[in-house]
């Protein structure tokens, strides 16, 4: 069996505030493998975000071990982790966070442009993305233009753009309606079918159920794994 | 009373933001306050006489030689007092430096006028006691009288009202004591604490001493007459003058010899009138900067506060209402800034004084009187106003409903926030610049002036005034006798290497000129006769001074009385008139032989170097003629000695030797030369250091600028940096993103100050010495400067950008 994408071991998160000492994560050991699509699903405050961080390299664990395509990342400098997050990784947030004052093909183009891509490869690969998600039309558009959904696919397109090992995707449809919300699910879902590495948090079981797997955590811990027998029935 | 009640709580509430806020206010206005005493006394002012504005100078003039003002001799004065309709009344007055002395005093010089008895009725004041002279007081051989000031009278004479009808010596002479004016009276300055009658001689008042114009005309208007009528007039009676005699014509003619009414006020001002406006301006563009930062608080705090904003308009307050509570906020921090700035202000008066405002005209005058505090008054008020009503505006625009909303409202109503706060910035860079520009061609324009040779040696040099009274040094004799005494004795002190008497010094405000003739030489037809600036000097007097010698030789203690006469002149001369031959052996005619009308012929035995008078900036224009004072005497020389040692320490010993001379010969106006330059380059040096000091405080206002709109900017594009740094951002590339955003605003801010700059550099290229309005130096660091520090203002919240961290970023 080949090497898992993502493998944590013993990954803990203590947050001191006024010398008052919260585990926010105790101990987690967690594997996805390429391809995958996994939800971890959890009560508020459960420590869901913070795990979602640390595979994105947005935060460090306070102790443990984190492998991210073969390779230890717990350490990594803050350079080293930028590029990381950069060409490795697609962030997907509730609240979209496009960024309002550049267009809608600009928004997408950001990550490319951190990476030095040359300008032409980089209108492709946008292009491409926003092909993918239905948005192409918009490009010229401002986040401001658009709707709920609309925006959320936008930053669909954006974490794909880049072509990255795995999709984190934060409560993707906590900011959308019921209509919306189960359009961004089934781009996720198509995405999946076509080779995306998906980690998404959700609260919400009806949405978690899309996965192939879902993770409980509690109070920082895993308390429980689930497969999904047919992710396609919710 | 509400609204009162609720701002002085709210900035209260607010201790931090109303400090720094009241404080910029302070300094601002404060200076401003200062600036306008300095304006108004100086410019604005009236003078102490009812109806002021209609006082005038009537000079004469010699166009065509280059002297646009020169006084006005006593036949002029007649003829304009009697044939001029649009004067209601006019007075010849002259300075007489006197030495009051008697038994029981110590021997002092005072500055007193002499004056036609015209003089108080046409400043229409009338003494405090007593009574001002009669017009049979001023005639010759009448019994001596004095009109004294209130300080003098307090001073010297310990306010004492019996006084009056007493005698006094002045200058060795007994004269009675005929008034006191009143407290606060002045003409023409301070300074002048005494005046006698002016009475004319016959001779005087004939046509023979036209061109004599050692005295100064003022004049009133009538009400309702204009200058430029008295002007028609004057010219009238100088065309009929001409006609009546036909002798003058000619040199009238060729000089362009005429009268000139000028306005009082305006004439004496006229040297420093721009430079002080350009202050002005100057101290307000820095007024406005610091208004721009408060303006840019009071954003930031609507928009901290937008949400009690929209619960207020949720109760029922109108945009009124609510702008109303917020200009009451502005308005009061804008005049606790005012009324903490009039102590700025008095303090800065005591800081300017010390920069040498007293030595501009008028500028002992300077106070914070009711005219200033009710500009501070004004300002504060309309500023609070218009620097508040733009916050106020804004921050009331927005939707309730929306900022009830929270998050994406507050996205809205920040950036339309930071773009009134950007607008805000750029202005103020651009004033900024504007200013920086503005002092740094200044400064440079000073340092090229000061490194001008005035064609003497000012260093280690004192200088003193001697004025022999006419009735103990009644012979060219006894005059020649004392200072040939005083300088025998000033040369033999220890520490002295050279002393000299001048009858001009320059850069002392006084100069004497005349025509003469050449040997040999006649005037083109249509060509004035030569005029030079005529000095009279002692031997040892050129070296003393430092003026080089070119040729020939300087005057020996054998040019005296009964020696062949000869003169000294200058480069300019010889240039002039003969540039291709040696002057040394030629002659030059001024005045008659004593006794017969023959011309008195002068052989020039030596030529020095051009000596610049009053005026560093120009080139000579004119030549000079220096007579041996054993030949040509004087009773009012100054004595300028040589020093190897600190001249200061001179004064003492020179004072002891003129006294053991004479013992009632007071030395006066006792400086070195280089303080007397000081205060001549005073009028250049004082708006230069203030333009500085605004320019530096204003460069540091515009850089607070821009930090708090990026520090402002950075606060509100937290969630977007998270962003950025969640999509693979390094911190150089958020570093790069606030940083291009400062320097947004500085190129901005830069670009327009310098177009500012140059649509009013036109005006500054008049105030500017070997230096021009576009010196690319100056422009170009001018804005390296602003730029640097402006990089530097950007940096500390582009740092702190860099350490946002994306998880809090992402959640807020």
């Amino acid at each position: 069996m080949s090497e898992p994408l993502i493998k944590l071991e013993g990954v803990t998160k203590v947050f001191l505030t006024d010398e008052v000492e919260t585990h926010a994560l105790s101990g987690i050991h967690l594997e996805i493998r390429q391809g995958e699509y996994v939800s971890i699903a959890g009560p508020s405050g459960c420590g869901k975000s913070t795990l979602l961080s640390i595979l994105g390299l947005l935060d460090s664990p306070t102790d443990g071990t984190y492998v991210l395509n073969g390779r230890p990342v717990q350490h990594l400098s803050l350079p080293e982790r930028a590029r990381i997050r950069n060409r490795e990784i697609g962030f997907i947030f509730q609240s979209f966070n496009l960024i309002g004052d550049l267009t809608v093909y600009e928004n997408v183009e950001l990550p490319l442009t951190y990476r030095g891509m040359p300008a032409a490869e980089r209108k492709a690969a946008v292009t491409q993305a926003l092909e993918k998600v239905g948005m192409a039309h918009r490009a010229k558009h401002l986040p401001s233009q658009l709707s709920g959904g609309q925006q959320q696919r936008v930053a669909v397109a954006r974490a794909l753009a880049g072509k990255p090992a795995v999709l984190l995707a934060d409560e993707p449809t906590g900011n959308l309606d019921s209509k919306n919300g189960d359009s961004v699910m089934q781009l996720l879902a198509e995405l999946h079918k076509g080779g995306a590495t998906i980690v998404m948090v959700t609260h919400d079981s009806r949405f978690a159920r899309h996965a192939e797997r879902t993770i409980h955590i509690f109070d920082g811990r895993v308390v429980q794994e689930q497969v999904e027998s047919d992710p396609t029935r919710a | 009373m509400h609204d009162l009640r609720y701002a002085l709580r709210s900035l209260l509430k607010a201790p931090g933001f109303t400090l720094v806020a009241v404080l910029t206010l302070a300094l601002c206005i404060g200076a401003n306050s200062a600036i306008f005493s300095v304006v108004h006394a100086v410019l604005l002012k009236p003078y102490p006489w009812p109806e002021s504005d209609r006082l005038v100078y009537v000079h004469n003039t010699y166009r065509l030689m280059g002297v646009d003002r020169a006084g006005c001799s006593i036949p002029d004065y007649l003829d304009r007092r009697g044939g001029v309709t649009a004067l209601e009344e006019s007075a010849l007055i002259t300075s007489a430096s006197l030495n009051l002395a008697g038994a029981d005093m110590v021997p002092e010089r005072v500055a007193g006028l002499r004056v036609t008895p015209s003089l108080f009725p046409l400043l229409r004041v009338p003494p405090a006691f007593g009574r001002t002279f009669t017009e049979g007081e001023a005639e010759p051989g009448a019994a001596r009288t004095v009109v004294l000031s209130d300080g003098l009278w307090r001073n010297r004479f310990g306010s004492d009202r019996g006084i009056l009808g007493r005698d006094i010596r002045l200058n060795g002479e007994p004269h009675t004591v005929i008034g006191v004016m009143p407290a606060g009276f002045y003409f023409p300055s301070p300074r002048v604490q005494l005046w006698i009658p002016f009475a004319f001689t016959a001779e005087q008042k004939s046509d023979n001493e036209r061109g004599n114009e050692f005295s100064t005309m003022v004049a009133r208007l009538k009400p309702g007459a204009t200058i430029a009528q008295a002007q028609r007039e004057v010219d009238a009676l100088h065309a009929a003058n001409s006609e009546r005699l036909p002798q003058s014509r000619s040199f009238w003619e060729t000089s362009g010899f005429g009268g000139l009414v000028l306005d009082y006020l305006a004439e004496n001002v006229s040297e420093v009138k721009a430079m002080l406006w350009l202050v002005q301006a100057g101290v307000a563009a820095a007024l406005l900067i610091g208004c721009a930062n408060v303006a840019s608080l009071l954003l930031a705090r609507a928009s901290a506060r937008e949400r009690e904003f929209a619960i207020r308009t949720a109760l029922g307050a109108s945009r009124g209402r609510l702008m109303r509570q917020l200009l009451t906020e502005s308005v009061l921090l804008f005049l606790a800034g005012g009324t903490l700035g009039l102590l700025v202000a008095l303090w800065g008066l005591g800081g300017m004084s010390s920069l040498g405002i007293d030595a501009l005209p008028r500028g002992t005058l300077v106070s914070l009187d009711g005219t200033v505090f009710g500009f501070t008054l004004l300002c504060a008020l309309l500023t609070g106003l218009g620097f508040g009503a733009l916050p106020a505006w804004t921050a009331t625009g927005g939707h309730a409903s929306a900022a009830l909303k929270e998050a994406g409202a507050r996205a809205t109503s920040g950036r339309r926030h930071l773009s009134l706060r950007s607008a805000l910035v750029v202005t103020e860079i651009a004033l900024a610049l504007m200013l920086l520009a503005t002092a740094g061609l200044l400064l440079k324009s000073f340092q090229r002036l000061q490194r001008v040779s005035p064609g003497f040696s000012q260093e280690q040099l004192l200088t003193a005034r001697l004025a022999l009274p006419p009735a103990r040094y009644d012979t060219p004799e006894k005059q020649v006798a004392f200072h040939d005494a005083v300088l025998a004795r000033v040369a033999a002190l220890p520490g002295v290497t050279a002393a000299g008497f001048t009858s001009t010094l320059p850069f002392s405000g006084s100069n004497s000129q005349g025509s003469y003739q050449i040997d040999g030489y006649t005037v083109p037809a249509g060509q004035p006769q030569p005029h030079a600036m005529v000095r009279t000097v002692s031997p040892g007097f050129l070296k003393a001074f430092g003026v080089s010698l070119l040729r020939g030789r300087g005057f020996t203690q054998q040019d005296t009385a009964g020696a062949p006469e000869v003169v000294v002149i200058d480069r300019f001369l010889a240039d002039r008139y003969w540039p291709d031959a040696d002057p040394i052996g030629r002659r030059i005619s001024r005045g008659t032989i004593p006794g017969t009308t023959d011309p008195r012929w002068w052989t020039v035995v030596g030529v020095v170097a051009p000596v610049k008078n009053s005026n560093l900036e120009a080139p000579v224009t004119k030549e000079t003629i220096y007579f041996p004072y054993a030949q040509q005497p004087d009773s009012l020389l100054t004595l300028v000695v040589k020093t190897a040692v600190a001249p200061g320490s001179l004064i003492a010993p020179v004072r002891a030797a003129v006294l053991a001379v004479d013992p009632e010969q007071p030395l006066y106006d006792v400086r070195t030369m280089e303080s007397r330059m000081e205060e001549a380059m005073q009028g250049r040096r004082t708006p230069m250091l203030l333009l500085g000091l605004f320019s530096g405080v204003s460069l540091l206002l515009a850089a607070l600028g821009v930090y708090g709109v990026l520090a402002f900017a950075v606060g509100q594009r937290t969630p977007e940096i998270g962003v950025r740094v969640a999509l693979g951002a390094t911190r150089g590339n958020i570093l790069a993103l606030i940083l291009r955003q400062g320097l947004m605003l500085v190129g901005l801010g830069v670009l327009f100050g310098l177009a500012g700059y140059f649509a009013l550099s036109r005006i500054l290229g008049q105030l500017l010495y070997a230096v021009a309005p576009t010196d690319p130096g100056t422009l170009l660091l001018a804005p390296t400067v602003l730029a640097l520090v402006a990089i530097l203002a950007c940096l500390v919240p582009a740092r702190r950008a860099t350490r946002v961290s994306p998880m809090v970023a992402l959640r807020s």
